[in-house]
């Protein structure tokens, strides 16, 4: 197994650097493209929370968001943590309701995406420890058998 | 706040009801707040019909549809549009993860939207 981590300061500006590095061990791991922008994308969107709704709405000492990157027999394995105040999530987010366009939503569409892109999401959240967002994208393999 | 200065949004005038705004690189956190400011100067002062030209918008997060959701409902409000036009593959599959396909009407080309525009459509 390898890992890597990556700290960044939770500023916008940063957040490109932690969905690049996904997307470049993502490559390396030997996704196709498709699905590296997918792993991208939800590397993208958990850290936007962290910043919006963990490092920048507490009072703590939240200055950095921690990327874990863990590549696994059958997985790769992403983590992005932060130190903010917390928030209880909820088991699944639905899609957004579009039936009524005086209602749209303009946020809170980031872990709908994230749950929709990645195989495995969990997410652990507390006063106190800050945010997890565990996301998980499963490596298919396949056989090539040749005849007898 | 304006996160940076944006050379990746340009602004071509129609007429003075009519905008278009070309997004490209990434839409994201950080680049969304110019591109929310130039959408929200046009329609100060008083252009509601807007086609957005994503065919070079090479990533866009959560933060970038919602900030064109905004835009959308502004635009409607005021008795005009936000059309899109020719989004890449990226954008188009963000679309329809968040149905948002089924709310913007969407164009190949920039004529193309404004000819709906100009109820040539």
């Amino acid at each position: 197994m390898s890992i890597f981590e990556l700290k960044i300061p939770a500023d916008p500006k940063y957040v490109m650097v932690a969905r690049m590095t996904a997307s470049a061990v993502a490559g390396r791991v030997g996704f196709d493209l498709g699905t590296i922008d997918d792993i991208k994308q939800a590397v993208g969107e958990a850290c936007n929370n962290a910043i919006r709704h963990g490092c920048g709405t507490c009072g703590n000492d939240c200055t950095e968001i921690l990327l874990h990157i863990s590549i696994q027999e059958d997985a790769l394995e992403i983590t992005v943590h932060d130190r903010g105040e917390g928030f209880t999530p909820l088991d699944s987010y639905k899609e957004i309701d579009i039936s009524d366009y005086n209602d749209l939503p303009e946020s809170g569409m980031g872990l709908m995406i994230i749950q929709s892109l990645m195989d495995e999401v969990v997410i652990s959240s507390s006063a106190t420890e800050g945010t997890s967002v565990c996301m998980k994208k499963m490596l298919i393999t396949t056989t090539i058998s040749g005849t007898e | 706040m304006t996160g940076r200065i944006n050379k990746d949004i340009n602004v071509r005038k129609v007429n003075d009801k009519i905008a278009v705004v070309n997004f490209s690189g990434e839409m994201d956190l950080y680049s969304t707040p110019a591109a929310k400011e130039k959408l929200t100067e046009l329609m100060d002062a008083g252009t509601f019909n807007i086609v957005v030209n994503m065919k070079h918008t090479m990533y866009i997060d959560s933060t970038a549809l919602g900030m064109l959701v905004g835009a959308f409902k502004r635009a409607r409000e005021n008795n005009g549009e936000l059309r899109l036009v020719s989004p890449s593959d990226r954008v188009q599959k963000l679309l329809e993860l968040t149905r948002l396909v089924n709310v913007f009407n969407i164009d190949k080309t920039e004529d193309d939207a404004i000819s709906k525009f100009n109820g040539e459509g």
